[in-house]
């Protein structure tokens, strides 16, 4: 028999350290999209001039 | 292009960490259901020993290094110290969060409630709440080297709180049982229990090392942009004034 307090434990353990590395990831997302525009941009201006 | 091979480099060596990682999760899972014997009071749910002690452990771990990188940026002021005392206290938060899941739901079958204000519960709610303490004053002081340095301050005097928790079980009636590693006469594990545990702690210690590894390299990765921001503020007022 499946004791839901055990199935509950290591559910929710895992699921906050899922949560934290998504959260890691979705971060590290969105800051290569500023970089990478920063740099297109910071390469246009430069080539302007 | 020697920034580029170290990039290469450090996404190798994590994608290798993140195998031997996964590989470890899943004898460490293995061990936990079907090789640890059932024990004879408890029953199945004693299994939650196997993520909560490992995790308290871990979450022990990640404040013992947020303190040493405190003193470390507050001593040299060094941009690496502070990103791996921010790295640790997110993760640190991550493991102590986790042991104030998993301890609850260990507790109601066994005690019959899900909490209690004894030394060793409360005192882990207080790690907890150090750890959200840190991370929120890093992020609503607006200026960086203030943020640090204030959040290093309160790191090292938090500190304090660590052997407490440790301590808890041995200085004060608990709850709480005492000590079953390292009490004394009378308390130990079965060697299966053993190799469960400590196969469980290696998995969640190579957990813990590959989420440090991302956020320093998130925290590179804000270096960077924080740079290049002002690299870009520079053209633009050069470019206002011609």
């Amino acid at each position: 028999m499946v004791n839901h307090y055990l199935v509950g434990a290591f559910s929710l353990a895992w699921l906050a350290f899922g949560v934290y590395a998504w959260s890691l990831s979705r971060r590290q997302e969105r800051l290569k999209q500023e970089l990478d525009e920063l740099k297109k941009r910071l390469e246009s201006s430069g080539s302007a001039a | 292009m020697a920034d580029r091979l170290k990039i290469m480099t450090q996404k190798f060596s994590q994608s290798i960490l993140l195998i031997i990682t996964t590989a470890w999760l899943l004898v460490a899972t293995y061990l936990i259901f079907l090789y640890a014997p059932q024990e004879m009071t408890m029953g199945e749910v004693q299994r939650i020993f196997y993520i909560h002690v490992p995790a308290a452990w871990t979450a022990f771990l990640a404040y013992f290094i947020l303190f040493g990188a405190s003193v470390a940026y507050l001593w040299k002021r060094s941009p690496g110290a502070d990103a791996l005392a921010q790295a640790c206290g997110e993760v640190g938060f991550t493991f102590c969060t986790v042991v104030l899941v998993t301890g609850p739901l260990w507790a109601k079958p066994v005690w019959g409630i899900w909490w209690t204000w004894d030394a060793r519960l409360t005192s882990t709610f207080v790690l907890w709440l150090l750890f959200v303490s840190y991370l929120m004053l890093r992020s609503y002081v607006l200026n960086p080297g203030r943020a640090a340095t204030l959040a290093a301050v309160v790191a090292i005097m938090g500190f304090v709180d660590v052997p407490i928790v440790y301590m808890s079980i041995r200085w004060w009636r608990t709850q709480h049982p005492q000590p079953v590693i390292a009490g004394g006469e009378g308390s130990g594990l079965d060697a299966s229990m053993w190799v469960t545990l400590l196969v469980s702690w290696g998995a969640l210690l190579c957990l813990y090392a590959f989420l440090v590894r991302e956020r320093l390299a998130l925290a590179a990765r804000q270096r960077e942009l924080s740079a290049l921001r002002r690299e870009w503020s520079a053209t633009a007022a050069k470019e206002e004034r011609g």
